[in-house]
């Protein structure tokens, strides 16, 4: 539990925390609390890419080695942005501020009648689903086709400490085939995982199974910030109807990429439609860069998601399109490829063939 | 106050015509009989004609089962946006492009999976609901949210109800105590004192049966919870996950070196044991080596194959999963012919030792 807990202190609180204050960099408007919910799935995303490139280029040393540079380049990112801390613990302030007096996000209201207030109930109904994804994070085991194949690979890529492409993704030693098509961003956050345990193998594979609540939680913040913005009431209304919805329960719950995957998406999906109205702010061009690569390498919709906000920043977007429409896919695609994007250009020279060959669906 | 009855009126006709069609909608999913021919479809819930359609293609909006029976309200609002395209905002129609892309791409190469239908969810269910706020945004209307509000989250929240005793149904296995027993191979002394059966409600205390029953209620709402078994070693019972206990046993198999279990579409062999395993997939009647794919079964009759596995591929025993098995006769027949089912539990994971 300890080692859980510290996993989370630095992947998901410390890494997201430098993100965030890697895009402030890029931003006219200080980025606020809705940054800090994006962000806080950057972390550990980022830190797949960071071991993918590692692993790549410098592949087959030992674990110290690899957990060392992911923290060294995060220790550079935060000198490098060091002067946008404060934006980042004002952020932090006035979630920690919301949580206390009963308002999670937003304007700073008084009021007596808490009960009466919806954000009251909404952190009711995250506490009470928190409860069960812990229960569940505790006594259940991976037991799902696909999160098996994810883990299995991740457990590879731990052994091996290097990426290859070949046709075949075959691992010799235990003669296990990875036919997914799909980017390596989940198994690389089991190698992660694996990594920070220094072969003690504490609690296994907890904060690899716990991403699944995790990001699921932030999709439900995600759609509360957003509704919260037209009426508290319709918020809670939202956080019932997706909470209580059978096929998210099961989605929130049961180990599995789709968590993970989905809050890539609909982030990506906000940040175009913010993106198509103000092409001047350029963190909006980089987050979007970055959520089309952790998109497309999470999952192969992914990469299609990538191109339609590509698409549609290119056509709807204000602003001429040379001088400005154009720079700015161009600047999102330049992202997007250095973070996920550039596996599947290798994938189709020097791998699989990805969705370039025959494949059969079920 | 002409307004308002004329919007009463119409939000009133709205949501009959809405429960109208959510009842259709039930009909043609469940009402149907299932078509037996292909378990895999059949699993998939995209058996025939009219499911396949709504739990397939159009699964994003009416797979009830899954994504819930409000999604489709999307299709007005798309439509109407699809109307006024040249009147929208920026944004609108950027959204609008991304969402029906999006919708169009895995209702063409992801129909077939419900975890893909489930891909844009929060983000309809959030633009279904704003857009039905603003649709009653005028000060004359506006207590008609109330109504709509209310009648949304008792249809979503009664959907859940209707639909999570159902999912998991596919593979709920139905107990077989006769059958479930773990032999005892003498090896590093793991499964020699496993001996797994389901307890009998009538023996049971009243606490016991409650336990039981919350239990199933659990696993049959929560799929990854297994049904509870209880596992005997020597004198001591303990509930238990039955996956842990039937990788166990794997573990403790002698094989010698270079010799593999085959694994039926179950990777989990991989990840649980010490074991090395040869996957397969009975479905497609592959088996994976590090050159791509292999037949096993076209062209070999059970006996060949049986004598195939073990003489040639290493594979002594194999490891699968009883509905699983129903996608391939010929495996089937395999199965009873040429393997001795030496363990199993009540998740339907089974271990045969191949009989040459």
């Amino acid at each position: 539990m300890g080692a859980l807990i510290c996993k989370y202190f630095l992947t998901n609180f410390l890494f997201s925390g430098v993100i965030f204050l890697f895009i402030s960099r890029f931003g006219k408007k200080q980025p606020d609390v809705e940054w800090l919910i994006y962000t806080a799935g950057l972390g550990p995303f980022f830190t797949t890419i960071l071991l993918y490139f590692l692993f790549l280029i410098l592949p087959g040393y030992n674990d110290l080695f690899y957990v060392g540079m992911v923290i060294g380049i995060y220790l550079l990112l935060l000198v490098w942005n060091i002067r946008y801390l404060p934006f980042y613990m004002a952020a932090c302030k006035r979630v920690v501020y919301g949580l206390k007096s009963g308002i999670t996000f937003g304007p700073q209201e008084t009021s007596n009648k808490k009960w009466n207030n919806p954000d009251v109930w909404f952190l009711l109904l995250l506490v009470a689903f928190g409860y069960y994804c812990f229960y569940v994070l505790m006594f259940e085991q991976l037991t799902g086709h696909d999160v098996l194949l994810y883990a299995i690979q991740g457990e590879i890529f731990y052994e091996d400490k290097s990426i290859a492409y070949a046709a075949t993704r075959f691992n010799e030693a235990r003669h296990f085939n990875f036919f997914a098509l799909h980017g390596f961003g989940f198994p690389l956050l089991s190698t992660w995982e694996r990594l920070l345990d220094f072969d003690a193998m504490a609690g296994k594979d907890l904060w690899f199974k716990s991403t699944t609540g995790y990001y699921g939680f932030l999709i439900v913040l995600l759609q509360f910030f957003w509704l919260r913005k037209v009426k508290k009431q319709l918020a809670l209304i939202g956080a019932v109807l997706l909470l209580g919805t059978f096929g998210w329960i099961v989605t929130f719950t049961v180990y599995h990429i789709d968590t993970y995957r989905i809050f890539a998406c609909s982030v990506l999906f906000i940040l175009t439609l913010k993106a198509v109205e103000n092409l001047k702010d350029q963190s909006l061009i980089v987050g979007l860069g970055m959520f089309a690569g952790f998109s497309a390498f999470a999952h192969s919709i992914g990469v299609f998601l990538a191109f339609f906000a590509f698409g549609a920043l290119l056509f709807f977007a204000k602003g001429n399109v040379i001088r400005e429409r154009l720079p700015a896919v161009v600047l999102a695609g330049f992202v997007f490829l250095v973070m996920g994007g550039l596996h599947y250009v290798f994938d189709v020279f020097f791998g699989t063939g990805w969705i370039f060959k025959e494949i059969k669906f079920y | 106050m002409e307004k308002r009855r004329r919007y009463t009126i119409r939000t009133f006709a709205a949501l009959v015509i809405a429960l109208l069609l959510i009842i259709g909608v039930y009909e043609a999913l469940d009402g149907i009989p299932v078509d037996e021919s292909d378990p895999n479809l059949k699993r998939r819930g995209i058996d025939i004609g009219l499911r396949l359609w709504f739990n397939g293609y159009l699964g994003h909006f009416f797979r009830f089962g899954y994504v819930g029976n409000l999604n489709w309200l999307m299709i007005p609002v798309l439509g109407w946006s699809v109307w006024k395209f040249r009147s929208l905002e920026r944004w609108e129609k950027a959204f609008l492009f991304m969402y029906l892309m999006t919708f169009a791409m895995i209702a063409a190469r992801g129909y077939f999976n419900m975890r893909y239908n489930i891909t844009l969810f929060p983000i309809t269910l959030t633009a279904i609901l704003y857009f039905l706020w603003k649709l009653f945004d005028d000060e004359a209307v506006k207590f008609l949210r109330i109504p709509v509000f209310g009648c949304m989250l008792l249809l979503g929240l009664y959907n859940t109800y209707r639909y999570k005793f159902q999912y998991p149904s596919d593979h709920r296995i139905e107990m077989d105590a006769g059958m479930i027993k773990f032999c005892d191979l003498g090896s590093r002394g793991k499964a020699e004192n496993y001996v797994c059966f389901p307890e009998q409600n009538e023996e049971r205390s009243l606490i016991g049966r409650v336990e039981d029953k919350l239990l199933t209620i659990s696993a049959t709402v929560f799929p990854t919870r297994a049904p509870n078994i209880r596992i005997r070693s020597g004198d001591l019972y303990t509930y238990e996950r039955s996956l842990v206990h039937i990788m166990d046993f794997i573990d403790s198999i002698p094989l010698p070196d270079n010799h593999y279990i085959l694994t039926n579409n179950l990777p989990s062999v991989y990840y649980y044991t010490h074991q090395k395993a040869l996957y397969y997939w009975c479905h497609d009647d592959l088996y994976y080596t590090n050159e791509g794919t292999e037949s096993l079964l076209k062209r070999r009759s059970a006996q060949e194959t049986a004598a195939f596995l073990v003489d040639s591929l290493n594979c002594d025993y194999l490891f699968s999963f009883k509905p699983y098995n129903l996608y391939n006769p010929t495996w089937m027949h395999f199965l009873e012919m040429h393997c001795e089912r030496i363990a199993c539990d009540l998740n339907g994971y089974e271990v045969y030792r191949i009989r040459p």
